[in-house]
């Protein structure tokens, strides 16, 4: 357990942006209330992204970074805060699969530590997991990013194009060429997904 | 045959999205302190380093007053020119002081054998 859960936010809570705007003038109160805020869904969208719990916690941080780095430059109205969030992270994603194809073989799936009663069920997750995150990798960058958003965050098209900064027509074309290439990557591994041929 | 294939395919990879979309990993309270220490080190190296206190000193006081650098420069080359036109005054020149101060005469007052003035 931990004291930094995910909170729902108040209805009279302060934006993000006016938040990050307080920041930037010194208040480091703004900046934990943005932590607090922002940090379960960074880890949320890195750790479906790769995998990895101890990548998906440098991702995190180094999100954050890039944050309160351009917090002196950020005008209000322009984007939201969780839009640039998802570029950054789905970008900082993208070059850790990148790097990752090089250095790990594919078949090697990571196994869990302890041995209760669901390390089947478990082992069959992260086998999964393991498999969507290498297969990301695999991909071109842009179907990676529009799939990723799309079926892992559950965001709507017309977000997505705003986060990649493309048509919601260009995302609908990204979203439907990427899922043919996830499919055609994955196609040897369906056994060892839990997937036999019916 | 290929749309049962098509179908099964997307059912298998809505499988793998569901998997992934279940998963809810949270940021320890080890990541929350050190984003909040890269918070307050970025609130740091804005801050614009403090410039240590110099007294100015006297040297640096007369050389203000000359305007530095440019002031400096204007009154070597006005010094210069001075002494070129002392030690070589121009044609020129010269025809503009006879004309102000006009030429010079010898007048003399007492006769040059009668300096003390006995004669009456």
């Amino acid at each position: 357990m931990t004291l930094f859960q995910a909170r729902p936010q108040a209805a009279d809570a302060a934006p993000d942006a006016a938040l990050l705007v307080a920041y930037a003038n010194g208040d480091q109160s703004a900046a934990a209330e943005l932590a607090v805020r922002l940090a379960p869904l960074v880890m949320g969208q890195a750790f479906r992204m790769l995998a990895d719990r101890a990548e998906a916690e440098d991702v995190t941080q180094e999100a954050l970074i890039r944050l309160w780095k351009i917090a002196p430059d950020w005008r209000q109205g322009e984007a939201q805060v969780t839009t640039w969030l998802y570029r950054v992270v789905a970008n900082l994603c993208l070059d850790r699969l990148r790097r990752r194809k090089r250095r790990v073989d594919f078949d090697d799936i990571a196994e869990p530590q302890d041995d209760g009663p669901s390390v089947a069920e478990r082992m069959q997750t992260q086998s999964r997991l393991t498999a969507l995150s290498d297969a990301l990798g695999a991909m071109p960058d842009r179907q990676a990013q529009a799939v990723s958003l799309r079926h892992l965050e559950g965001l709507g098209n017309p977000e997505i194009a705003e986060i990649m900064d493309i048509s919601v027509e260009a995302v609908e074309s990204l979203t439907a060429r990427g899922k043919r290439t996830l499919t055609a990557i994955l196609a040897g591994r369906k056994a060892e997904l839990g997937f036999e041929d019916e | 045959m290929n749309d049962d294939r098509m179908t099964q395919d997307d059912a298998r990879l809505e499988a793998l999205f569901t998997t992934a979309r279940a998963q809810r990993e949270v940021p320890g309270d080890d990541l929350m302190a050190r984003i909040l220490a890269d918070a307050a080190a970025a609130t740091a190296a804005r801050q614009p380093a403090a410039q240590p206190a110099v007294r100015p000193g006297v040297l640096s006081g007369f050389w203000a007053a000359l305007g530095g650098w440019g002031g400096a420069g204007g009154l070597v080359a006005a010094t210069a020119a001075g002494i070129w036109i002392g030690v070589a005054p121009p044609t020129s020149l010269e025809s503009v002081t006879s004309a102000v101060f006009g030429s010079s005469e010898t007048l003399s007052l007492f006769a040059s054998d009668d300096i003390l003035g006995v004669e009456g």
